[in-house]
Formats: structure tokens, C-alpha cells, sequence
């Protein structure tokens, strides 16, 4: 698929409500990911180009919200990956870093990401820890923590849908009348093609895709 | 007896042009294949290489197997490297049924 396409596909994949995917933001050589997602006051797109088998570089845009406003933000980011692969495990290490702008309505200002992801996972269980913060010269810090613990009811084929059951807890402290998150959620995939969607224990529903070229 | 040997040779002549052109099944022992989708990588991988006609991934055996066009073939290095930018780790190769373990 060429740059151009990569550019109109992620033009119309805005303008879809996104959700938070926390799968692979480093996929395999010259492999390229796009992702959406949604959650309560998290809007979030991605597109992340694997250019050695380690290190992919991505663009990241997504508008944060406390309950009581919101701020959107685009980030140019560098994700890096360690793994350990076993017989019949995987273990990821991610490390995020991307510098890019808060996007004000007449103005912009510098921000910055950091971010740590760690997952494990056989054919049967899957299990992810992550924190990330937004940073900003002129606020504190927007941090986001996420625990994740999955199993799959039954073992899929490579050319079978994959199906997950998951239970997903949030911590965001800068949403002090709303801080903790529990999301249970169902996910599957195909071939490329990944799909999650759930509804937390306080009513807020919860989608996210993935799409891998 | 004469008759027979010339029907000896020619099956002979006959089948090795069918043997030159037959395509080598490679059979990879790989670790940390437990996700299809994470997966991905291997067939696209391989197939962009030019040298491999089909590929299968068995999740259950750790495997993937390769479907070599005619008269191409892949060094186990080279497998191996391909193994690793999509994220894996080669553990053995198999080639038409004789193995050769890797590390």
C-alpha cells in the first residue's frame, strides 16, 4: 500500500469514534498499524510504520477529557520493543516517547508522551500492564494507568477468529470524581484485522480496532 | 533384457526433469507463535521474498511451513533473519524430512 493511501485511510479512520487498543505499537518489519480508540473522555487514532524489527515511529492524536473539558493533542512518536519469545509464550517490553503539541482553539503548545507497556500472553492467557503521561511545561502531568488480564475460552487456528475475553481497569488521577475504571470486554481477531469492544461497570461503552498491513 | 533396461533408462530420463523441478517443503520450528495476529509478519515476510509460494503457520506445533517455487530456496540464515524482523526466534529447520537444529 503506498504512503498516499496510507494518508487517506487515515484521514477517513478519523473521522470514525475511536477507541484505546493496547496491542502491538511495534509490529514486524516494514509492517504498518493503524488503530482507533474510545473510551470515556479518551479519544485516540494511531499509525505506527515498523522500520526495524525493534523500533517503529508513529503519529498519535487523541483528545483527553477530565469531565469537565477537554484538550486535544498530536504527537509524532518512537516506540521501541523488547521481547522474549518462548516456546509457548511471548513477553513484550514497549517504551514510548513522542514530542508534538497541545492543540488549543487559536494556538498551539509544546507537549510531550512517555509511556511503558508490558504484556505477557500464550494461546490462553494475556496479561498487560501500562503508564503513560502527557506532558506540559505549563500543567501537570496527564497520567494514565491500565491493567489488563485476559483468557481465551478456546484455542484458534492462525486462520481462525480469535476470540478473548478480557477485564480491563483504568486509573486516570486527573479525573478526581471518576479516577477508577473497571471495563470487561470482548476481543477478536482475524487474519489483521482486530476488533474489542465492552461496557464498564458504570455504563460507559468502551470499542477499539486494529488493522495491520 | 535389453527391452528392460532401455524401459529402466528412460523411466529414469523421464523422472528426473520432474525431480529438478520439484519444490522443497521446508518445515521451521518457531517460538513465541502463540498469536496469530501478531503473526502476521511471518507470511508477509516470506512471501515478498520471491522464493516462497505458500505459507502455513500451525500454532499448535510451533511450525510454519514453506512452499518453495521451483528451483528458489531461502539459507537457513536467511530464514532465520526473516524470522527475527518479524519478531521470532528460529528454533530447527526441516528440509523434505531431514532436520537441522539452529543455536
Amino acid at each position: 500500500m503506498t504512503e498516499r493511501w496510507y494518508f487517506i485511510l487515515l484521514t477517513i479512520l478519523m473521522s470514525i469514534p475511536p477507541q484505546r487498543v493496547l496491542a502491538h505499537p511495534v509490529s514486524y518489519q516494514d509492517g504498518t498499524m493503524v488503530s482507533g480508540t474510545y473510551m470515556r473522555d479518551w479519544i485516540e487514532h494511531d499509525i505506527n510504520y515498523t522500520f526495524s524489527p525493534t523500533t517503529s515511529a508513529g503519529l498519535t492524536e487523541f483528545r483527553i477529557g477530565n469531565g469537565k473539558e477537554s484538550r486535544d493533542y498530536a504527537l509524532p512518536r518512537l516506540n521501541h520493543r523488547f521481547r522474549w519469545n518462548g516456546l509457548d509464550s511471548q513477553t513484550n517490553l514497549y517504551l514510548t516517547a513522542g514530542v508534538g503539541a497541545r492543540i488549543d482553539p487559536d494556538a498551539y503548545a509544546p507537549a510531550g508522551l512517555v509511556g511503558l507497556q508490558a504484556d505477557y500472553e500464550t494461546r490462553r492467557i494475556y496479561t498487560l500492564a501500562l503508564a503513560e503521561s502527557v506532558l506540559e511545561a505549563d500543567r501537570d502531568p496527564l497520567t494514565h494507568l491500565q491493567y489488563r488480564i485476559g483468557f481465551s475460552p478456546w484455542l484458534s487456528g492462525f486462520d481462525d477468529v480469535s476470540t478473548w475475553l478480557i477485564a480491563q481497569v483504568d486509573y486516570r488521577p486527573y479525573r478526581p470524581d471518576d479516577e477508577l475504571m473497571v471495563t470487561p470486554l470482548v476481543r477478536l481477531f482475524w487474519h489483521n484485522v482486530l476488533v474489542e469492544a465492552g461496557v464498564s461497570l458504570d455504563g460507559s461503552v468502551m470499542a477499539a480496532w486494529m488493522i495491520g498491513f | 533384457m535389453n527391452m528392460m533396461k532401455k524401459l529402466v533408462v528412460a523411466g529414469i530420463l523421464i523422472s528426473l526433469p520432474l525431480a529438478a523441478h520439484a519444490q522443497e517443503q521446508v518445515t521451521l520450528k518457531v517460538s513465541g507463535v502463540v498469536c496469530a495476529f501478531c503473526a502476521q509478519g511471518i507470511k508477509k515476510s516470506f512471501l515478498a521474498t520471491g522464493a516462497v509460494n505458500q505459507v502455513a503457520v500451525d500454532l499448535d506445533a510451533h511450525q510454519v511451513s514453506l512452499e518453495m517455487l521451483p528451483d528458489k530456496e531461502l539459507s537457513n540464515q536467511e530464514i532465520s533473519d526473516l524470522l527475527e524482523k518479524s519478531g521470532f526466534n528460529l528454533i530447527s529447520v526441516e528440509r523434505n524430512g531431514s532436520s537441522e537444529r539452529q543455536g
